[in-house]
């Protein structure tokens, strides 16, 4: 039941072009297609460099680096009692290891004994700190035990009887003797006057004066007096060393005072004159801070932390949410976020995450508050919900998590109250990593508050789904979960990530392959694992969201997804359910039958739940329809500045995150496989080059003769067919299994069989079909006309060069999109739409008017509309989903630029304005990466399912029609004139498989009609032409 | 639904005529652990009469002998679970990540599941659960 294209189109053009005005002629656009000379010998051209950036070696910084060459005060310790020992810069003794040989022993823990131990220690040392008195010029501070029974002494320096300002020693041990010593000190003070000439009072207002001219004085209360402990300035006599240096002591008066509330301010005021010789605020006071840590992906991070008592948390209480004065900090806060430490158990031993100077090492601790307040941010931001609860409850993550038995937890999950982490296991990286994990996990909090969806089932299978949707929204590069944590060579996840929502199967082919996902109700698990599969059957709903949301935006699909669980979901939603409440949100947003909403309806009705919109729909999956493309799309663009070297460049299909990958300069536009993988292009120096779409974008000449003018790579990378530079009608293809080139040449065929017009004189655009057997391609002609001049003119035609079922060379079978061009039109760079076999799109120019347009055609119905009026030829190229097209343009100025139109989903007629997407450049090439099932493409595009044909057309009296469905069912036929006028109806019931009426439509006038079939609740429209 | 099940467990517990009898029953199998979470990770723990103690991991797609138990102690704990009522118990309450019990006999297959960390178990089979996780911990 093959379809004639031709013959339904001719009678078609002839109604559409038939009648249209001249006007004078303009220059034909088309005529840039004329050939060029070949070029003996092409240029040579550089593959495209991709740099690599190294790391630079950091080196290490320790005190061995420090040169002490020419430092006139360090006095060596040459005692062999010390086996290690370093130095500052200034030369003094910063650190030694060992233990004198008398004195350095303490008993048990009694301070006193340590305190001796500790001067007994220092005594040997004291040459090499340049101190004179041991005894006198250290006191004790504190002496404590740590938890693995080191012993510890800190001491003060002194100077008769005034502290050194940053004179401090630490001395350690264990087993009963000091062995190591550590500090900053400074060599006996020299200083003989240590009676101040300033009064301390002086020196504080001194201070007061100075702080005032930068800082609000405000007066002390008794709110300071409580919660800041301070009354006044406090004040104390030191030797105080500016700058550390050991040659500038000074006796100085150190006042700590508190302009205000906030701030702590330390002044460090020369005693004998009253210099200020140093200030610095020193405000620390508890409250929200900030920190810089690494995460567990090596990125450094701006965390929000709080202050409390000296210690700091991993704490956020900078949330609009948060509410001061309730709850308790740091343990029960209220509206903050708070990241606790499970300390590798199974929550047995929960703590704080804690640090003395917010510096924060445990990375899963800071991925996961960072990730946490993300999450939180997308909320409140994209959908106006105020945390978890909605009313702005404390987000609570634990890190660290173990399993049940103590081992490292393979897993992350929301228990109902909070979020916790396990650190992977030997199954992935820990869990705390993936931004889309925590999102996905707070959503399980979100959808506890919301529909509370019961975790089993179809309603279990939504929950996870919506936890996916979240985790695709807050980590929105991509639609896929845990890629982050999942290592590249866990063979369990041969992709490199858990779950792929645009490719549920995800490199899986059963139920037994763990990153395997259903993505249709047909693949659908029904066994009783997995509480009912609830992490197996989300796939399908996932792969719905992905295709809604690749239709309509992830803006708007966001909004539906937010709405739909929020307001229309509850505990026992099923997966209609879930549709239904997706089309209520849409509805409600966007309006009844708005495009959002029927792109819901075939979304969901693409994954086999529910019907398709009325009208059909432009969705991915209906009949007739190749399956879309699972990898993520990107669009390959020609640059035309003159200035930029770079010639190709990949970047997203927003026009953004522009890559070089070649310099080359081409003839034509390239040609790219079905996955993306590789790309075929003819340079200007005519030579053929194949190029990798994939760092380091390797290109390679592929054939050794300079004589092509155009190529094209077939959908698989199976074969390729070019054009050379001749001047004639030949197509040359080449297969790679047999290695072998076949030639054919073009012709026009005639309504008379067996007789053709050799009126082509050359072929310049051409494509391959999604079956790998046709060529689309577009043909200069000559004819002459009823005058005997020659009339020349660009069409498109159809060519089989490939024998699937033979597997063997095509017979070169030749049919022409339209037939019977008017005098003036060409058509011409033919390109076939992504999904749909059957619809292509094409530029138009006619020179009697100068219009020139992008024009869409279905085949199977015959509807022809213009997408867009252009300025020049547009090369389109159709999306990965079929709603939108891009193509070449010029912007005001009259630059090339790449534009992109909607369209709606019929995929031939616009949806808005077109707009600008790629400045400077020409010949977009629309593409996406993942693999798809072509092998099941018939000739027609079809795909089983449900089928109707109109037939014959022309058609006399009697017109037939076969309606092929899946179910026993009504169908109603109606029939249309040119003015919308029903003119015929009947209805019948069909049976499972092909049905064929006949209806007799001898009263009706000749002319042009549309055949309106509906059935199992999709709509076929037929345009026929009634020619007695 | 909870009075249901403290009417079941009051029933087992305290009615001798409904006291079960291990050799009427004979258990082949106790088996216990977690499943769910973001990764949908199970780890099961399996205990065979013969008091071997076997782990397997979803992902890994491997098992393990993690302890031998004296045969006493294994016929003790499922002594235990036929007085909990294992056998015929009804409990189905998953969450995000949930725990579960699994007693195979000749004529009985009964599998309890609960969220962790909620209530919807009753103390007496959490208490249970935390028992045999105890057992599965390495010494």
């Amino acid at each position: 039941m093959k379809k004639n294209y031709f013959l339904l189109i001719v009678a078609v053009m002839f109604f559409l072009f038939g009648n249209q005005a001249f006007s004078q002629k303009a220059e034909n656009p088309f005529s840039v297609k004329k050939k060029a000379t070949p070029k003996s010998n092409g240029p040579k051209v550089p593959v495209a460099k991709v740099l690599k950036i190294t790391e630079t070696d950091q080196g290490s910084r320790s005190a061995e680096n420090y040169d002490y060459k020419g430092i006139p005060f360090r006095h060596t310790l040459d005692n062999s009692s010390f086996i290690n020992s370093k130095y500052e810069k200034n030369g003094l003794l910063m650190f030694v290891e060992g233990t004198p040989e008398t004195g350095a022993d303490f008993s048990g823990r009694n301070k006193e004994s340590v305190v001796r131990a500790a001067y007994a220690y220092l005594k040997p040392l004291a040459q090499a700190m340049q101190i004179d008195n041991v005894d006198s010029e250290f006191t004790s501070m504190k002496v404590w035990s740590d938890e693995i029974n080191f012993t510890h002494i800190k001491m003060q320096q002194v100077f008769k009887g005034l502290k050194v300002y940053g004179g401090q020693i630490i001395l350690h041990g264990s087993g009963g003797f000091l062995t190591k010593f550590n500090g900053t000190y400074f060599p006996t003070p020299q200083i003989s006057a240590l009676n101040p000439e300033l009064q301390m009072a002086s020196a504080v207002d001194i201070a007061f004066a100075d702080v005032a001219k930068t800082s609000i004085i405000a007066e002390v209360n008794s709110f300071n007096i409580e919660q800041l402990e301070y009354e006044k300035a406090v004040s104390e006599l030191v030797i105080y060393h500016h700058d550390r240096g050991i040659n500038s002591e000074k006796l100085a008066w150190h006042i700590t005072l508190r302009p205000n509330f906030l701030e702590r301010w330390e002044y460090f005021v020369d005693a004998q004159t009253g210099e200020i010789i140093n200030k610095y605020n020193n405000t620390c006071a508890d409250g929200p801070a900030t920190a810089n840590a690494t995460d567990l992906n090596g990125v450094n991070r701006t965390i929000n932390t709080y202050l409390s008592n000296g210690t700091y948390y991993m704490l956020n209480t900078t949330l609009p949410m948060f509410k001061p004065g309730q709850g308790e900090i740091p343990d029960n806060p209220v509206g903050a976020i708070l990241t606790l430490n499970a300390n590798n158990t199974n929550n047995e031993n929960i703590t704080h995450v804690s640090s003395s100077n917010n510096s924060w090492a445990d990375a899963s601790s800071v991925s996961a508050h960072y990730n946490g307040s993300l999450t939180y941010n997308y909320y409140r931001n994209t959908h106006g919900r105020n945390s978890i609860n909605g009313e702005g409850g404390t987000i609570i993550s634990v890190v660290n998590v173990a399993d049940q038995n103590g081992q490292s937890l393979a897993n992350a999950y929301w228990n109902g109250k909070a979020m916790f982490y396990g650190n992977g296991g030997n199954q992935f990286y820990p869990l705390a990593g993936g931004l889309d994990v925590a999102a996905h996990e707070m959503t399980h909090g979100v959808i506890q508050n919301t529909a509370n969806l019961e975790y089993q089932y179809e309603p279990g299978a939504i929950n996870e789904s919506m936890a996916d949707i979240s985790g695709a929204m807050v980590d929105r590069s991509n639609w896929q979960i845990g890629e982050t944590i999942t290592p590249d060579d866990n063979p369990n996840f041969p992709t490199g990530t858990m779950r792929d929502m645009a490719n549920p199967h995800n490199g899986g082919s059963s139920f037994s392959d763990p990153s395997y996902q259903p993505k249709h109700t047909n693949e659908k698990y029904t066994g009783s694992q997995d509480n009912g599969g609830v992490h197996i059957n989300s796939g399908i709903i996932n792969y719905a969201y992905y295709l809604l949301a690749e239709d309509i935006s992830k803006n708007k699909a966001e909004k539906l997804f937010y709405r739909a669980l929020s307001s229309y979901m509850t505990k026992s939603s099923q997966f209609i359910d879930c549709r239904l409440a997706f089309e209520q949100a849409a509805k409600d947003i966007y309006g009844n039958n708005s495009a959002e909403h029927n792109a819901v309806a075939n979304a969901f009705y693409s994954v086999g739940i529910g019907e398709a919109a009325p009208g059909g729909g432009g969705g991915s999956g209906s009949p007739g329809e190749i399956e879309v493309n699972p990898g993520q799309d990107y669009i390959l663009s020609y640059d035309v500045n003159p200035n930029d070297q770079n010639t190709l460049y990949i970047s997203s299909t927003s026009g953004t995150n522009f890559i070089p990958i070649s310099t080359t300069k081409l003839k034509r536009r390239p040609s790219l496989v079905d996955n993306g993988s590789v790309g075929v292009m003819v340079t200007e120096g005519s030579e053929m080059k194949t190029i990798e779409m994939t760092s380091p974008y390797d290109e390679t000449v592929i054939s050794p003769d300079v004589i092509w003018d155009n190529v094209a790579v077939s959908k698989d990378g199976m074969r390729i067919a070019a054009i050379t530079t001749d001047i004639d009608s030949a197509i040359w293809v080449y297969d790679f299994n047999k290695a072998q080139w076949a030639k054919y040449h073009l012709y026009s065929p005639t309504f008379t069989e067996g007789v053709v017009v050799d009126n082509v004189l050359y072929a310049d655009a051409i494509e391959w079909d999604y079956t790998g057997q046709y060529l689309v391609y577009d043909a200069y002609n000559v004819i002459e006309n009823e005058d005997g001049e020659n009339i020349y003119y660009w069409d498109v035609g159809f060519v089989k060069v490939w024998n699937n079922a033979s597997n063997n060379w095509g017979d070169g079978d030749i049919f022409k999109l339209f037939a019977g061009l008017p005098e003036g039109v060409s058509i011409g760079n033919p390109s076939l739409s992504k999904n749909t076999p059957f619809i292509l799109a094409f530029d138009y120019f006619d020179e009697n008017t100068g219009d020139t347009k992008i024009m869409g055609a279905n085949l199977e119905t015959g509807d022809v509309q213009t997408i867009f009026n252009n300025a020049i030829l547009g090369f389109p190229s159709y999306s990965k989903l079929d709603n939108k097209i891009v193509f070449s343009a010029n912007d005001n100025s009259g630059t090339e630029v790449v534009g992109v139109i909607g369209l709606q989903s019929d995929k031939i007629s616009p949806s808005g304005d077109a707009a600008i997407l790629i400045d400077v450049a020409k010949w977009p090439v629309w593409y996406a990466t993942g693999n798809r099932n072509l092998t099941d493409v018939d000739e027609n595009g079809d795909m089983g399912n449900v089928l109707t044909k109109a037939y014959p057309n022309p058609v006399g009296d009697y017109l037939k029609l076969a309606i092929n469905t899946e179910h026993s069912n009504q169908f109603e036929i109606s029939i249309f004139n040119i003015y919308g006028q029903l003119v015929l109806h009947d209805k019948g019931k069909a049976k499972t498989g092909i049905n064929e009426e006949t209806l007799d439509i001898s009263g009706l006038p000749n002319g042009t009609y549309v055949v309106n079939i509906s059935v199992d609740g999709r709509i076929f429209n037929h345009k026929i032409v009634k020619a007695n | 639904m909870k009075k249901i099940l403290s009417f079941v467990l009051l029933a087992t517990l305290f009615s001798c005529s409904a006291q079960k009898e291990l050799a009427d029953k004979h258990p082949r199998s106790l088996s216990f652990g977690s499943s769910g979470g973001f990764t949908n990770q199970s780890i099961t723990f399996e205990l065979k009469p013969d008091g071997k103690l076997w782990k397997f991991k979803g992902l890994e797609n491997d098992s393990s002998l993690v302890k031998q138990l004296k045969k006493s102690q294994a016929k003790k704990v499922f002594k235990q679970a036929l007085q909990l009522g294992l056998d015929t118990l009804t409990l189905n309450s998953p969450g995000n990540m949930s725990n579960f019990i699994r007693l195979k006999s000749k004529t009985v297959d009964n599998k309890i599941v609960w969220a962790t960390d909620s209530n919807e178990a009753p103390a007496a089979i959490t208490e249970f659960y935390q028992l045999l996780i105890n057992h599965s911990k390495p010494k």
